[in-house]
């Protein structure tokens, strides 16, 4: 049974994901990245992190794929038709080439996995994982061992916020 | 809890790494191939998230919380980052709505 | 790690700043509020010690990366003139605030000790430049620049990150000792057939931090965003920006590869001969003065990258004076460039070409003078900081026992030839050239700034041991 349902979002994922890729109206792009997070999202379940599976449904399709259509609409007044791509920048980008270092990578990724030795890996996985509550973990680890980071992410959090904020106002001219 | 690993066991670890690196190249030809500014933004977000999956997957089955914590950031991270970039964009846009198209056509990738 | 603190508070406090109604006060406030900043910083001097759980981790090179790293967002600052007091359409508190955040992303990245410290100072310092370089909104090219730095520097973000995961799925550990056992660990269990995941991690990791520092096959964004952002900008991301990204890079190849050397190394060998060879060469067909400093920057990277590929241990000490004697001479070009081109200005646009530059000496000659002691230090000139820079480096690679050096040396040396003759074209420019610049007035500050960084040169050029001793 599970199996099957994680080809199913395996697969829901990729077609998404490839629509993402290959769609020419920006929108429908957008939508299908929809998708594709939801898709993540249960592979996270299937895989025990109910945590950032929750997490990632708020995060990315609360907050970042709301912005994203966002942009989408503040960007796309003209219309799609006299600028089919709605082009925002250049248009010379070297597809073949694109293609080729994508693929490359791919191959190269493949290859060297398929050939890595997952049995190590895999040894040591039941020895704590009944008592693995990912939630309760992750909430004491940030205010411990990660606080640093979790603390300075402010600092990020805040110089975005000014740079956002500045680069979106409106210039007095 | 008794369910998880049920399903770790039914699903080896390769199908996840595989098929985030299949992810991480969608990415990748999305953002050396297409043209428009917000769908190679989108691009990298397929990147991001093949990234978190990959690192959610490894720190499931080594039951080591450590890879979720590192999860958490990028996405707080892609989450600010959408921000300038969606700023950066919009800039783009209103000047280019008053000046012309075809002058960011310059650029030289 | 005090300065981390000092400086997160110190951004705030800018802000508020900004709320008063007099601006005059924010350029001298930075200031101080960065000197405070160095001066905590040697707090941590001659004691080794680990912050918040292995978080961080503060030794004397830390201390002097952070040294180096304070000391040109200082200079920068004090160059910037306030961003034009008469000047509406600038915000000098914002701009003044990001600058400390993303020294503080630059400080996180030469203390890191975890590889979450690591992402998290490298997107806080990207962020922060994403955003200066747009920060001129009127112009085209600032706003092209800005788009193109975030997306280009977003997909490296995504590059190292795939990196990190597989590194953690070969040794599960984000802590860079800890990467290393693992590493050692996989290597004698498994007799190699485990590596695959680390192989592909280590490579990723690398690529995406010399995305960061613009070294060769991934330069190709550098003279574009270079180009368009403000020149201030421009100064503090060749210089703050490539120090703490190497500084990142020698840190984490050192301390948790050394193990898979040949596995990084290779590939870097290429990388630095492409680095030097397409930077240089480059730059010789460049008509633009800030375009060819963009350009130079590339080439310096290249250097840089020989010393931590030599992995000798005085590498700690070369790679210190080399940025230092590079940030210097950086910042003195840029500055020069900056009051020479809003000078030179046609139809409101600066001239940044190397004609704006004719006759320079005529009616200021604290300029040009300040502008032929830089280019003669990053073309490595003796007597000049950059020469013993370049001597360090050069004698670094030449003492590896390896063959493969004799050849990088080989290149290195002839490319800096090519270096000494675009470097020359600006003096050239300055000294022979006919052409009329009016008398540039400079601020007290800007005057003194000129004369500093210049005496630093030959200073540095002179007793190198000065500085030397103390890496």
């Amino acid at each position: 049974m599970i199996p099957f349902v994680f080809i199913a979002f395996i697969v829901l994922t990729v077609i998404s994901a490839c629509v993402v890729l290959w769609s020419n109206n920006v929108l429908y792009a957008a939508f299908s990245l929809l998708l594709t997070f939801f898709g993540i999202a249960a592979l996270y379940v299937l895989v025990g992190a109910d945590f950032i599976a929750i997490t990632q449904l708020l995060v990315y399709v609360g907050g970042i794929l709301v912005l994203l259509l966002f942009g989408v609409m503040l960007t796309n007044q003209n219309g799609n038709k006299e600028n089919g791509k709605n082009d925002i920048i250049g248009t010379n980008t070297n597809r073949l080439i694109g293609f080729a270092v994508a693929f490359g990578l791919f191959a190269l990724l493949f290859f060297t996995f398929a050939k890595a030795n997952f049995v190590n890996i895999q040894s040591n996985l039941f020895e704590s994982i009944e008592t693995f509550s990912t939630t309760q973990n992750i909430g004491v680890l940030l205010m411990t061992d990660f606080v640093l980071p979790f603390e300075v992410s402010g600092v990020l959090l805040m110089a975005t916020l000014i740079g956002a904020a500045y680069l979106s106002s409106k210039t007095k001219v | 809890m008794q369910q998880i690993p049920d399903v770790i066991r039914e699903i080896p670890l390769n199908y996840y790494v595989w098929f985030s690196a299949a992810l991480f190249c969608i990415g990748i030809i999305g953002v050396l191939t297409r043209r428009n500014a917000i769908i190679i933004f989108m691009s990298v977000e397929l990147m991001l998230n093949s990234v978190n999956l990959l690192l959610v997957a490894f720190s499931s089955y080594k039951a080591d919380p450590a890879g979720q914590i590192f999860v958490f950031f990028i996405m707080a991270v892609a989450a600010a980052e959408v921000a300038v970039g969606l700023a950066i964009i919009v800039m783009i846009y209103r000047n280019i709505q008053t000046i012309d198209v075809g002058l960011l056509n310059k650029l030289k990738w | 790690m005090n300065a981390i603190i000092a400086l997160s508070l110190f951004g705030i406090s800018n802000l508020f700043l900004g709320f008063l109604n007099n601006r005059k006060i924010l350029l001298p406030a930075t200031l101080v509020f960065i000197l405070i900043a160095l001066g905590l910083n040697f707090a941590d001097w001659n004691h080794e010690y680990y912050w918040f759980n292995n978080m961080l981790k503060t030794n004397n090179l830390s201390v002097n990366f952070v040294t180096i790293i304070l000391l040109s967002t200082f200079l920068v600052v004090a160059i910037s003139r306030s961003f034009g007091d008469d000047d509406e359409h600038s915000h000098p508190a914002e701009y003044y605030a990001i600058l400390l955040f993303s020294a503080v992303g630059a400080i996180m990245m030469v203390t890191f000790e975890n590889l979450i410290m690591l992402f998290v100072g490298l997107e806080i310092l990207s962020v922060s430049m994403y955003v200066l370089t747009g920060s001129d909104k009127r112009s085209l090219r600032s706003n092209e620049a800005a788009l193109k730095y975030f997306l280009m520097g977003s997909f490296a973000t995504g590059i190292l990150l795939f990196g990190v995961a597989l590194v953690y799925g070969a040794t599960s550990s984000f802590d860079i000792h800890g990467i290393a056992q693992g590493v050692a660990k996989a290597k004698e269990q498994m007799g190699g057939a485990y590596g695959p995941l680390l192989y592909s991690g280590v490579i990723l990791i690398m690529v995406g931090l010399l995305f960061k520092i613009s070294a060769a096959p991934f330069h190709f964004w550098t003279p574009d965003v270079y180009d368009g952002a403000p020149s201030i900008f421009t100064a503090f991301m060749s210089t703050v920006v490539k120090t703490a990204g190497v500084a990142a890079t020698y840190r984490i190849l050192s301390i948790s590869f050394p193990s898979v050397y040949g596995l990084w190394g290779n590939p870097l060998v290429y990388i630095v001969c492409a680095t030097l060879i397409i930077g240089n060469i480059t730059a010789v067909y460049q008509q633009s003065f800030k375009r060819m400093l963009a350009y130079s920057s590339i080439s310096h990277a290249g250097y840089l990258l020989i010393t931590v590929l030599a992995k000798r241990p005085e590498t700690n000490s070369s790679l210190l004076f080399y940025s230092l004697a590079y940030a210097i001479a950086t910042i003195t070009a840029f500055a020069v460039l900056m009051v020479v081109s809003e000078a030179q200005a046609k139809n409101g646009k600066a001239d940044e070409s190397f004609e704006a530059l004719n006759g320079l000496a005529n009616n200021n000659p604290l300029l040009a003078f300040s502008l032929t002691i830089s280019m003669l230090s990053l073309a490595g000139i003796p007597l000049t900081a950059g020469f013993f820079g370049k001597f360090f480096v050069f004698s670094d690679a030449f003492s590896n026992p390896s063959s493969l050096f004799k050849w990088i040396l080989v290149i290195a040396i002839l490319m800096s030839t090519v270096g000494i003759y675009y470097y020359f074209k600006p003096i050239i420019a300055a000294y022979m050239k006919k052409g009329e610049v009016a008398k540039i007035e400079l601020s007290p500050l800007y005057k003194f700034i000129l004369i500093l960084t210049t005496t630093l040169t030959i200073l540095l050029g002179l007793a190198p041991d000065l500085v030397k001793n103390i890496f």
